[in-house]
């Protein structure tokens, strides 16, 4: 016979196990808002990409990680301005039509330049 | 007869839970907040800086604890029924916060008429707070639960907070219903009027205990029913919200059963924030509660003032740079010296005026100065109080959820019924933790 302490705990493991298991069904990537974050090399792109990385560090990434978002590269452009003009309409998005549209800028160009990246590695 | 348990089983069972507390509990040290967690955004998406809230913030709870979606001009709104459709997974994880914390070092020098001066320093677990809240899985129902372990630094585990809630209509037209034990003033309000800030410590209007025994920052028992409007983008934000509660006993503690004080106290507030992270609230208590005067005396008397409280509250964020804060509050209570006597007043008026300066994300210097004056009529006359603050905060991580604070503060003033002048000078370095 177990005591009641006992049997809490096995129902305490059987209910960890069920949450474990329910998180690692739900599949879906997280990157940790803690971790050092990826910078992307701006050094050498048009002027209106560099201001768009700034301001997608700022405004996206005060509530995104943005190492989430630099490495969702496969969206075509009008997928990426949907995302971006929907945001502009959040509570907490504080960006106007202008920045946006740098900001879309910036993305399309991080997200052609990532896969001009994989072509090269795949035809090496 | 009690059960005989033989111990080899129990050894491994209490192992075996053991293990699993430390697995978990190691799990949630690398873990965000529980609505962090939820849709795995960084705690600066709801918070300046925590436990601040921004506009977001504010919008969240408004709609039953769902993520306020995108309100683009020329479509339709989305329901609540589908913000309830669209949300992740309910799982224990992204619905409870086991340690909200607060660890710190403090000095304080306090000094009373009459008596001799006080120093005093210390470090101290400030605060250990579990949360529980969300919704209920593919239901409008929500639930909000606040269980205090430790409170300003002396272990008294407390159930601050136990709600259940309803919301309905949509993210531009919502409106929710309540009940059970809620937190009058805390997160409530725009900015200007939450009682959580950038200081260790809220306005005094907000923690500064009456004459009558009555505080605003409290947890009573009621139902509150609220109503918001938001326009495309989140422009402009209305919203209406009303508490009938219990009202609290003669000591100033909530009324958590059944009393003698059959009448209901009545909070209503009305918000608008007119600009991004800008808004300006008015709110109004009317109330009653018991009152001992000259207790342990032979003319102790008991009788039931009302309370009344009145005010204006505004902020304006300039450039997402500078928070410029200020706020009003006027007390009357019913107030009475000797039984039999004419009643009067206790009357109160509370000015502060605050500047955060967001020097950049995650880090924030901020000033207040506030000044409480008093009088009771019959009594010692016109008594003022006086509060300087300072702090800054420091995000210590990318996500928000550790939070370095340094303050300093300096309180003087006489008592509004003895006019005895004491001071305070209080410094603390904390750190609060947010898992």
């Amino acid at each position: 016979m177990l005591s009641r302490w006992s049997l809490a705990a096995l129902v305490g493991i059987g209910a960890a196990t069920l949450t474990s298991a329910q998180s690692s069904q739900s599949g879906s990537a997280t990157y940790s808002h803690n971790a050092p974050e990826f910078k992307v090399d701006t050094s050498n792109a048009p002027a209106d990409v560099q201001e768009g990385y700034r301001l997608f560090r700022a405004k996206c990434g005060e509530c995104h990680s943005p190492n989430r978002l630099l490495t969702k590269t496969n969206l075509s452009p009008d997928e990426w301005a949907d995302i971006v003009f929907r945001m502009q309409d959040m509570a907490s998005s504080h960006t106007s039509e202008g920045q946006s549209k740098a900001i879309l800028n910036f993305v399309i160009w991080n997200d052609q330049r990532a896969k001009r990246k994989g072509q090269q590695n795949e035809n090496r | 007869m009690p059960l005989r348990v033989s111990s080899r089983p129990r050894f491994i069972a209490r192992f075996a839970l053991g293990l699993w507390l430390l697995a978990f509990c190691t799990a949630r040290i690398q873990a965000l907040p529980l609505f962090a967690r939820r849709y795995n955004l960084k705690c600066s998406a709801c918070h300046t800086i925590v436990p601040v809230l921004n506009e977001q913030g504010y919008l969240f709870k408004r709609l039953g604890y769902h993520l306020p979606p995108a309100l683009a001009s020329g479509q339709a709104a989305p329901t609540l029924s589908y913000l309830v459709s669209k949300e992740p997974q309910w799982t224990l994880m992204n619905n409870v916060a086991a340690a909200i914390t607060d660890f710190g070092f403090q000095t304080e020098r306090t000094t009373q008429e009459g008596q001799g001066p006080l120093s005093t320093a210390a470090f101290q677990v400030n605060a250990w707070n579990s949360y529980a809240a969300g919704w209920i899985p593919d239901t409008k129902f929500f639930y909000f639960g606040e269980f205090d372990i430790v409170s300003n630094g002396s272990t008294s585990p407390n159930l601050e907070q136990a709600f259940f809630g309803y919301s309905g209509g949509n993210a531009s037209s919502s409106w929710y219903v309540a009940g059970g034990r809620e937190s009058l003033q805390i997160a409530e309000g725009t900015r200007a009027a939450q009682i959580y800030s950038l200081m260790p410590a809220s306005p005094l209007l907000f923690e500064t205990t009456s004459p009558t025994n009555f505080i605003f920052d409290q947890s009573p028992v009621g139902l509150d029913a609220g109503y918001t409007w938001a326009s495309n983008g989140y422009r402009h934000v209305f919203a209406a919200t009303a508490k009938v509660t219990n009202g609290d006993n003669a000591d100033g503690t909530e009324i958590l059963g059944p009393s003698a004080k059959n009448s209901k106290d009545v909070w209503v507030d009305v918000d608008w924030w007119y600009a991004p992270e800008s808004g300006i609230t008015i709110l109004d208590y009317y109330g009653t509660k018991d009152q001992m005067q000259n207790s342990g005396l032979s003319n102790q008397f008991t009788y039931r003032p009302a309370i009344r409280r009145q005010g204006v509250f505004a902020n304006y964020m300039y450039k997402y740079k500078i928070d410029f804060l200020g706020g009003y509050l006027h007390n009357q209570d019913d107030w009475q010296y000797v039984a039999g006597t004419p009643a009067g007043y206790f009357r109160a008026n509370d000015f502060f005026g605050e500047a955060d300066y967001y020097i950049k994300p995650g880090l924030a210097f901020a000033a207040r100065y506030d000044l409480l004056s008093q009088h009771i009529d019959g009594g010692v006359g016109n008594e003022s109080m006086a509060d300087w603050t300072a702090a800054v905060n420091k995000n210590l991580t990318r996500s928000g959820n550790i939070v370095a604070r340094i303050s300093g503060s300096y309180l003087a003033g006489r008592d509004p019924a003895t006019a005895l002048k004491s001071t305070d000078r209080l410094f603390q370095a904390d750190i609060m933790f947010n898992f």
